[in-house]
C-alpha cells in the first residue's frame, strides 16, 4: 500500500506493554481513514456498556488516507475516537496543525490506547520505538507548559504533542486534546478519557518517507488543486475568516445570544470579525501543507487580559461573546486562550458558562456557589474565571465541569428547560429555531448537538429550502451532507476547502493517485453511507433510541423573541416530521434502526445483531 | 562581488505552512518527508515563521570543516555538492553552519539545497510556495534593496 | 423615489469596500441583474465572491435576503426589486469553525 503504513499500535497503559497489528488493503478501501477507521476500530475494540472513564475505554488516534502528503489541506489532519464521557455515545473529534503528519511519519496509522497507568505518564513514539515515560512532573501543568517540558527533556523542539491540561486531569467532561498550541480535537470530552488513564500526552517524532502511488500524477493534479485552494472559493477564510459569521448570523437572526434567549446581540459589532481583524489579529498563518492559510492569531490589547493570544474562529467567539452576553473582545480572546491552556472545548465551555449565567441570574445558584463571582451575562471577567473554575473543579465549577445536561440534572429547578444540548453535547453557533434543515442535522448528528457532521445550515441559508419549514424531504438532504462529510473526514480534507473539490469522483481520483487503491466516486459515496450506518449501530448498541433525539426545551417552546427570525421555533411535531423523513431516506426503521437489508447492502451484516437487539457471536 | 543566487525567505510573508518542505522532499526523494527537505521551516510561538536553507556562503564553513573533504563548492553558482562516497555522516559541517542549512539525510548522509539543478522551472520550493514568500536572489540584490528602501525613507 | 439599499457582509463587504449603499442601479432590474452590475462596478474580487466560475450563476455558498427574508437563488433571476427594498449579501461558511 502507498501512503497508508498499514500499522496499528496497541498500547496497554496498565501493563506498560505495546504490540503492533496490521490492516490490509480491503480494510483501507472499506473505511478509508479518519472517520471510517475511527468508528470501525472503536466498535470492534469497545465492550458494549463500558463506562467512558473505565480503563477499557480505548482512546484511538487515526490518520486520514492522505495524511502526510501534499494533497492540499489534508497533510496533518487526524481523528480521535473513544466512548464519550459527555454523551455516553460515539466520541469523535478531529484536529490538524502538525501532529497528524508526524503520526504517519512514525510508521503508525492508528493508535489504540487502553488501560490506566498506575501513575501519570506520557507516551513517546520515536519512529517505530515506543516508550511510556513518567509524567508526574507534568501533571497540573497547562497543555503549553507540558509541551515545552517534553520537548526540552527529549531534546527536540520539533516533537509534536497532543495532550491534556488540567481540565482533562480533572475529568471535566468537555476536556479536549490540544496539539501545536492552537489546535484541538475539541469536542465530546476525549481529553477526560485521556485523563482517566493517567495519560498526559502522546508525543511523536517521525522521519519515515510517505510515498504515494503516482507522484507525478498527484503533483500534476496538485497544481490545479493548489490554485483552486488559493482562489475565490476560499478567499473568505483567508481574509476575514469565519469570524465574519458574527455579523452575518446577527443580521439573519441566527446568532445564539445569552444562552439562546435571543438570536441577535446588541454588542455584536464589538466582537465582530471586522473589529477582530482590524484591531486584534497579529498574523494569519497556515497548517502543514496548506496553501489556504487561515489561522487568525489575535492578541488582547488592553485591560486585565492584555497580552492573551489565541487562534480565533467564529464558534468560540460566539460561545464567549454573544452567548455569554459579553462584548469585550479582550475577554473573549482570554477565555479562548484559557480553553487552549486548560484543555477544554472552546465552544462547549462557552455554552456551559452561558448556562451558568442564566442559572445565576435566575437565582438558582448564588455567589456562594460561584466563589464570589458576579456571574451575570455580560461579565467578561467572571466568564473567564469560570473557565478556570470549571477546569479545576472549583466551587460550582465542579458541577459545570459535568456539562449542561448533568449540571441541569443536579441543579434542577427548571434549569433543564434551558440546558442547551442534544444527547449531552452542547449546541453550537446556529440558532436552530429558524434553520430547520440545520436543526435536523443537529438532531441526528452521531456525536450529539453539532454542526460539523453535516453542515446542513447551507440549505437553509442558501434559500434552496424554506428555513422556517420542517418537511420530510429535508431528510435526504441531511443524509447526503452527512455521508459526504464522512468522506471529507476520512481522507481527511479541511472543510474550509471542501468547495474546491468537484465531488466524490475527484476525491476518489486523488485517493487512487495517493494510495494506489482503485476507487470510484460511487464506491466512495457508499463508504460514506457505510460509516454513517456503522456509527448509528454503535450508538444504538450503547443504548441510544429515537426518544434521545430531541431538541432542548427552549428550542421547542420558546420562540425567537425578536429580529428577522422572530417567532421561529421547532415544535415536537416538526421534530417528528424531520426525523421520520430522515429515517425513511436512510432506509432505517421509524425507530431509527438500520434494517438488515441496508446493512447487507453496505457490507455490515456482521453488525446486524445490533439492529436486531442481539449479542455479538 | 558575491553573485551566488540562493533561495531567500521574506519573514513577513512566510506563514509556516511547510509546503516548501513537502515540495522539496518530493522533488529530491520522490517521497513526502519534511525531515529530508533541504529547506526547513521554523515556527516560533505565537506567530513567527521562516523557511531557511543554504545561502551559498562566499567562504563556506561547512566545506572548510569537513575532515574528509567530502563537500565541494561550485565556483559557478556556489552550490555545495556532497560526495556520498567520502561523507561518513560525522556532522561537523552541521555543527559549523549557522543557519542549520545542511542537515542529516537517511540516504545521502547529509543533504543541502542545490537550487534544484536540472529541474525545469527551477526551485520547487519557490514554485510551490502559496504565499510567494521565497525568491531566488543574491546578497547584492538584498543589500541594494535595503539601500533603496533607506533612501526612500530619508526622502519622505 | 427611494433607491434600493444593498448591504454587504463578510468577505463580500471587503470586496465591495463598503458595508452598505443606496443605489439607483436596482431600478426595474431583477436581483440577478443588479448583482451583475455591482460585479462590473466592484471588479474581480467581488465577482469571485458572488458568482461561480462561469460568471453566469450565483455561487451556491452565498445567502441573499430581500427585506430580511432569505430568497432562493432561482428567485433571484426573476424577482424585481422595488424602491426602498433592502437587498443583503452574505457568504456561507461550510465547515463551521
Amino acid at each position: 500500500m502507498y501512503a497508508y503504513t498499514g500499522k496499528i499500535l496497541y498500547i496497554d497503559l496498565t501493563t506498560g506493554n505495546h504490540k503492533t497489528g496490521r490492516f490490509d488493503e480491503s480494510f483501507a478501501k472499506d473505511y478509508i481513514g479518519g472517520t471510517g477507521f475511527g468508528i470501525k476500530m472503536l466498535i470492534d475494540n469497545l465492550k458494549p456498556g463500558t463506562d467512558a472513564f473505565d480503563p477499557e475505554n480505548p482512546l484511538i488516534y487515526v490518520s486520514g488516507a492522505t495524511t502526510g502528503t501534499m494533497v492540499p489541506c489534508t497533510a496533518s489532519k487526524f481523528g480521535v475516537f473513544a466512548k464519550s464521557p459527555a454523551t455516553g455515545l460515539l466520541g469523535e473529534a478531529y484536529s490538524t496543525g502538525q501532529w497528524g503528519a508526524e503520526l504517519r511519519a512514525t510508521g503508525y496509522d492508528i493508535l489504540v490506547i487502553t488501560g490506566k497507568a498506575p501513575k501519570p505518564v506520557y507516551i513517546w513514539i520515536d519512529d517505530g520505538a515506543v516508550q511510556i515515560r513518567k509524567a508526574s512532573h507534568l501533571w497540573g501543568k497547562t497543555t503549553w507548559e507540558a509541551e515545552d517540558v517534553i520537548r526540552d527533556e527529549l531534546g527536540d523542539q520539533n516533537i509534536r504533542v497532543s495532550g491534556i491540561g488540567q481540565a482533562g486531569e480533572n475529568l471535566n467532561r468537555l476536556a479536549c486534546l490540544i496539539n501545536d498550541r492552537f489546535r484541538a480535537a475539541g469536542r465530546t470530552g476525549l481529553g477526560a478519557v485521556m485523563g482517566s488513564k493517567n495519560l498526559k500526552a502522546v508525543a511523536l517524532r517521525g522521519t519515515h518517507d510517505v510515498r504515494v502511488a503516482d507522484p507525478d500524477g498527484l503533483m500534476d493534479l496538485n497544481k490545479d488543486l493548489y490554485e483552486r485552494a488559493k482562489g475565490p472559493l476560499t478567499a473568505k477564510y483567508r481574509t476575514m475568516g469565519t469570524p465574519a459569521n458574527m455579523l452575518i448570523h446577527n443580521a439573519q437572526g441566527a446568532l445564539p445570544t445569552r444562552n439562546y434567549q435571543s438570536a441577535s446581540f446588541d454588542g455584536a459589532e464589538k466582537v465582530s470579525g471586522e473589529v477582530l481583524n482590524e484591531k486584534y489579529v497579529t498574523k494569519i498563518q497556515g497548517c502543514s501543507a496548506c496553501p489556504c492559510r487561515c489561522e487568525h492569531i489575535a492578541k488582547a490589547k488592553s485591560g486585565r487580559f492584555e497580552g492573551a493570544a489565541s487562534r480565533m474562529e467564529y464558534e468560540p467567539m460566539m460561545a464567549f461573546g454573544p452567548y455569554c452576553g459579553v462584548d469585550d473582545m479582550n475577554a473573549v480572546i482570554k477565555a479562548i486562550e484559557f480553553c487552549n491552556l486548560y484543555g477544554v472545548d472552546a465552544i462547549g465551555a462557552g455554552i456551559v458558562v452561558g448556562f451558568a449565567m442564566e442559572c445565576y441570574e435566575k437565582g438558582l445558584i448564588t455567589k456562594d456557589d460561584t466563589g464570589g463571582l458576579e456571574l451575570r451575562f455580560g461579565n467578561g471577567e467572571a466568564m473567564v474565571d469560570m473557565v478556570r473554575k470549571m477546569s479545576v473543579r472549583e466551587d460550582i465549577g465542579d458541577v459545570m465541569a459535568e456539562g449542561v445536561m448533568r449540571a441541569a440534572e443536579k441543579i434542577g429547578q427548571g434549569s433543564e428547560h434551558f440546558a442547551m444540548h442534544i444527547k449531552g453535547l452542547e449546541l453550537t453557533g446556529y440558532d436552530l429555531r429558524g434553520l430547520k434543515t440545520c436543526a435536523l442535522g443537529y438532531l441526528v448528528s452521531r456525536r450529539g448537538g453539532d454542526h460539523q457532521r453535516h453542515g446542513s445550515y447551507g440549505w437553509d441559508l442558501s434559500g434552496k429550502v424554506d428555513r422556517y419549514k420542517a418537511e420530510p424531504e429535508r431528510g435526504a438532504l441531511v443524509m447526503g451532507d452527512e455521508d459526504f462529510y464522512c468522506i471529507i473526514d476520512s481522507i481527511i480534507i479541511c472543510k474550509f476547502t471542501r468547495a474546491i473539490w468537484k465531488g466524490y469522483d475527484e476525491i476518489a481520483k486523488v485517493y487512487s493517485l495517493v494510495t494506489g487503491i482503485p476507487m470510484t466516486g460511487g464506491e466512495m459515496k457508499r463508504a460514506g453511507e457505510r460509516m454513517s450506518n456503522l456509527a448509528r449501530l454503535f450508538n444504538i448498541r450503547e443504548g441510544m433510541t429515537r426518544s434521545d433525539e430531541k431538541l432542548p426545551a427552549r428550542i421547542m417552546e420558546d420562540p425567537i423573541p425578536d429580529g428577522v427570525a422572530k417567532g421561529a421555533v421547532v415544535t415536537p411535531e416538526e421534530v417528528d416530521i424531520l426525523l421520520d423523513g430522515y429515517f425513511d431516506a436512510r432506509g432505517w426503521t421509524r425507530q431509527g434502526v438500520p434494517t438488515r437489508g441496508k446493512l447487507e447492502e453496505l457490507g455490515l451484516s456482521a453488525y446486524a445483531y445490533i439492529a436486531e437487539g442481539g449479542q455479538a457471536t | 562581488m558575491n553573485k551566488y543566487k540562493f533561495v531567500s525567505v521574506d519573514i513577513d510573508k512566510c506563514v509556516g505552512c511547510r509546503v516548501c518542505e513537502y515540495a522539496c522532499s518530493m522533488e529530491k526523494n520522490k517521497a513526502f518527508n519534511p525531515t529530508r527537505s533541504r529547506i526547513r521551516v521554523v515556527r516560533l510561538y505565537p506567530h513567527t515563521n521562516a523557511a531557511l536553507n543554504c545561502r551559498m556562503c562566499q567562504d563556506s564553513p561547512c566545506v572548510t570543516a569537513c575532515p574528509r573533504k567530502a563537500l565541494k563548492q561550485s565556483e559557478e553558482n556556489g552550490v555545495i555538492h556532497v560526495d556520498i562516497g567520502l561523507c561518513d555522516g560525522c556532522g561537523w559541517c552541521i555543527k559549523v553552519c549557522e543557519f542549520g542549512a545542511i542537515t542529516l539525510d537517511t540516504e545521502s548522509k547529509v543533504s543541502i539545497c542545490d537550487l534544484c539543478e536540472g529541474r525545469e522551472g527551477g526551485s520547487a520550493c519557490i514554485e510551490w510556495c502559496p504565499e510567494k514568500a521565497l525568491e531566488l536572489t543574491t546578497n547584492d540584490a538584498i543589500s541594494q534593496k535595503a539601500r533603496i528602501s533607506a533612501v526612500e525613507k530619508m526622502a519622505e | 423615489m427611494a433607491n434600493v439599499r444593498v448591504q454587504y457582509f463578510g468577505s463580500i463587504r471587503a470586496a465591495a469596500g463598503t458595508p452598505e449603499e443606496e443605489t439607483a442601479r436596482g431600478e426595474n432590474a431583477t436581483v440577478f441583474q443588479l448583482l451583475l452590475e455591482l460585479a462590473d462596478a466592484y471588479g474581480k474580487a467581488f465577482r469571485g465572491e458572488i458568482l461561480d466560475e462561469s460568471g453566469e450563476r450565483l455561487r451556491d455558498d452565498v445567502t441573499l435576503t430581500v427585506n430580511g427574508a432569505i430568497i432562493n437563488h432561482s428567485a433571484a433571476y426573476e424577482m424585481r426589486l422595488r424602491p426602498g427594498d433592502l437587498l443583503a449579501l452574505f457568504p456561507i461558511f461550510p465547515g463551521g469553525g
